[in-house]
């Protein structure tokens, strides 16, 4: 690991005062850090399936902070950053191989009926990234969730403890969360909000 | 649909979920009053919800392709620690090998790259790099 838990820690804490300098520093110290960890979690996975409940961030967290010195709040900061940061090295990586492709635009795989069985393996992680900025602007808090279960890892009960907020409340927003970035990145969308008065 | 009235009828369908038939379509008729246009945007969330069982529900990290392509890991105990470079037929890895102890780089053809002419060019470039530390 890059930095010390101890030096990760104090990150931390300066980052919880909300300054946007003191966060972007958190985020550069442990961005090689998660992505080796992510690396490893998505090798793991193949070979133990048991491995998808584990929250990718949680493990960051018992690696990277010293726990000693944290208290509620950090706790609840770092899976969210580190949440954020997960969604970050993904688009990184998706935006790398799209530029890597030969032959222009990047080509966009939309969610097709045949595809609900196992929708993520053609998932474009930039366009889900799109429209779940916009979700931000519906419900702030359903876009976190989603922030933190699908790129954190994190389980509804992990959720729920970390924003404090009931089990039922956390899996009601997620399916809210869930559909409506389904309809969103469905062919052509199951509603097309972009399209305007298409289909009326 | 405006943003407004977008946010307003996501408002409506969150509340929605919890609730069941008749009480449900009560609770959505009386929220969206005359507006038919949230009334059928809320009911065809509704609709949606119901294929989105599996939607997004493995972490993103394990179904990320070709990241989560197989290293080969059991083969000579490699352990991949990062990703040197994704081409348009492969995935470099950076691994680390344990016995012996050192660095190495391993490239994982792409699935979608298994066709025979494909896996012909991977073996002869094996050979070559193969060749090249030789005459070192």
């Amino acid at each position: 690991m890059s930095e010390s838990p101890a030096n990760v820690t104090l990150l931390l804490h300066a980052a919880a005062s909300g300054d946007r300098k003191d966060v972007d520093a958190l985020m550069a110290a442990i961005y090689q850090d998660l992505r080796r960890l992510a690396l490893a979690h998505m090798s793991e996975e193949r070979r133990d399936h048991t491995l998808q409940a584990t929250a990718l961030v949680h493990e960051a967290y018992v690696k990277l902070i010293d726990q000693r010195n944290t208290n509620w709040n950090d706790r609840v900061h770092f899976f969210s950053v580190a949440s954020r940061i997960v969604r970050r090295i993904l688009i990184d990586h998706a935006r790398a191989r799209n530029a890597e492709k030969r032959g222009g635009p990047v080509t966009r795989v939309s969610i097709g009926e045949q595809d609900v069985a196992a929708p993520e393996r053609n998932l474009d992680v930039i366009a889900l990234h799109e429209a779940l900025e916009e979700l931000a602007t519906l419900d702030e808090q359903q876009a976190r969730i989603v922030e933190l279960r699908y790129f954190g890892g994190c389980t509804i009960e992990e959720i729920a403890e970390l924003l404090k907020i009931g089990k039922r409340t956390v899996d009601r927003q997620w399916l809210a969360a869930k559909t409506w970035l389904f309809d969103r990145l469905s062919e052509g969308g199951v509603e097309s909000e972009a399209g305007g008065d298409r289909g009326r | 649909m405006a943003g407004d009235a977008m946010a307003r009828a996501h408002a409506l369908f969150t509340r929605a979920i919890e609730l069941d038939g008749a009480a449900r379509e009560d609770m959505v008729r009386e929220a969206c009053g005359a507006d038919a246009e949230a009334l059928r945007r809320v009911r065809l969330l509704l609709q949606v919800a119901k294929r989105t069982t599996d939607f997004l529900e493995s972490p993103a990290v394990a179904a990320v392709d070709p990241l989560a392509a197989a290293v080969p890991q059991a083969a000579g105990n490699y352990l991949a620690v990062g990703v040197l470079g994704v081409g348009g037929m492969a995935t470099v890895y950076e691994a680390v090998q344990e016995n012996p102890n050192r660095r190495v780089a391993i490239k994982v053809m792409h699935q979608s790259m298994s066709h025979p002419d494909a896996l012909t060019r991977f073996r002869l470039e094996a050979q070559t790099l193969e060749r090249r530390t030789w005459t070192r």
